[in-house]
């Protein structure tokens, strides 16, 4: 019975797997082939680098002290997908009498905040009730629909803890959002 | 880390313990040197014991000789230890001397919004109450989602989530429920339901509300956490 193709392959390559000592005794091919593969690897490297400083983020301004347009809230679902981080108590100088009777009346709108020189982009939403108006910072929740088939992945929910416990030896993010603008 | 769980009543008087999966943690910006290797944050020693201020003013006897001597030399500095990075830290309570303690009695001191000491007390321990030994009751009390967005500092929130398919008729009857009324449902403690959740020992009471949709026979039902109503700080003394 004859043998199959890839029988014959597995055959060559045990036979070049034999030979490969014989082939590295010698020391010069032994030193190309490693500046070789160290080249190959090497030019990997380079690339990766550069995709690497490619994708740097691009530092938004702060929105504080500039004029900011306000988006009216289609569905309070919007709010909903937030969890509030941060809440401002507002004493207008001036208040269009227009977005006052919006406010009044139940409207909620969104608003671009950044307090600092950043990398990230979270809302703030303008609203009011009966004991004043409010801009609420906030940050996604970014929950997904589940059905009846699905996986629960462990995740760790100790980084809000900390985040909102303000722990001192938790102090990467303070530090990003300190020297942001540095 | 486990994941937590709590324990629901709904509109029809069924109840489930089930799994809340907190959001994830959003994406951050890692920082770079100019030629793209990665930076990392060190903790560096700026001073010692012996350099803080209390132990100058002890050395030099008045803020006149110690401001003199700051001035005529660098004696808050350490010169062996300033800049060097401290590597893991430890936090060690200190006596007023400066020594460490090796027992310590905690004390809870209350404060007011001014931070002036108003009470001292001895520390009481609260159980968290998500996961209550007595079937939990379904409070009744709904409250439009428009409203609620307007009324509460919702801080923390948590995707409720079945792990079999009972729990998802359960889960998925809820956010129906709540989705058709456009309200969002107060789940709490007590035997009324209505009492505020603890999530952790000794943690925060917080209120919290249901909110569901739902997409065909996908659900999306929220456990809201609010800290605080949105008001008008009160005025101080």
């Amino acid at each position: 019975m004859s043998d199959r193709p890839a029988d014959s392959i597995v055959k060559l390559a045990d036979y070049l797997w034999w030979l490969l000592p014989t082939f590295l005794k010698t020391k010069v091919r032994a030193g190309s082939l490693v500046a070789r593969f160290a080249e190959i690897w090497g030019e990997h490297l380079d690339a990766a680098r550069e995709t690497l400083i490619v994708i740097i983020p691009e530092l938004l301004a702060a929105t504080t002290g500039r004029s900011q347009a306000a988006e009216e809230v289609v569905t309070s679902e919007d709010v909903f997908d937030h969890v509030v981080t941060k809440v401002y108590v507002l004493e207008a100088e001036a208040l269009d009498p227009v977005l006052e009777s919006k406010l009044r009346a139940g409207a909620i709108f969104r608003i671009p905040y950044r307090p600092r020189l950043g990398h990230m982009e979270n809302p703030a939403f303008l609203l009011a009730n009966e004991h004043g108006i409010f801009l609420v910072h906030a940050e996604l929740c970014d929950f997904d629909y589940v059905g009846l088939t699905q996986t629960i992945a462990e995740t760790d929910d100790a980084w809000e803890e900390a985040a909102t416990d303000g722990d001192e030896f938790g102090f990467e993010l303070d530090w990003e959002a300190d020297h942001a603008v540095a | 880390m486990p994941l937590r769980r709590i324990r629901l009543a709904d509109h029809r008087g069924r109840e489930a313990t089930v799994t809340l999966v907190p959001r994830r943690k959003p994406p951050s910006a890692h920082f770079a040197d100019a030629s793209g290797a990665p930076v990392h944050f060190a903790r560096l020693i700026k001073s010692t014991m012996e350099t803080d201020h209390d132990a100058l003013l002890s050395r030099y006897g008045d803020p006149e000789s110690l401001a003199r001597a700051l001035i005529d030399g660098d004696p808050e500095i350490d010169m062996e230890a300033a800049g060097r990075e401290a590597g893991p830290c430890d936090r060690v309570h200190v006596g007023a001397d400066g020594q460490p303690f090796y027992s310590a009695r905690m004390v809870e001191v209350v404060v007011d919004r001014e931070g002036n000491e108003i009470d001292r007390r001895e520390p009481v321990e609260t159980p968290a109450n998500m996961l209550p030994d007595l079937p939990p009751r379904w409070s009744g009390k709904l409250i439009p989602r428009v409203e609620a967005a307007r009324r509460y500092a919702f801080t923390r929130a948590y995707q409720v989530r079945h792990t079999n398919s009972l729990e998802y008729d359960f889960l998925l009857g809820l956010a129906r429920y709540l989705e058709e009324r456009d309200a969002l449902a107060l789940v709490g403690s007590e035997p009324k339901g209505t009492g505020p959740l603890i999530l952790e020992r000794n943690g925060a009471p917080m209120k919290g509300f249901l909110e569901g949709r739902t997409r065909g026979e996908t659900y999306l039902l929220t456990l809201h956490l609010a800290a605080f109503e949105l008001k008008m700080p009160e005025a101080g003394p």
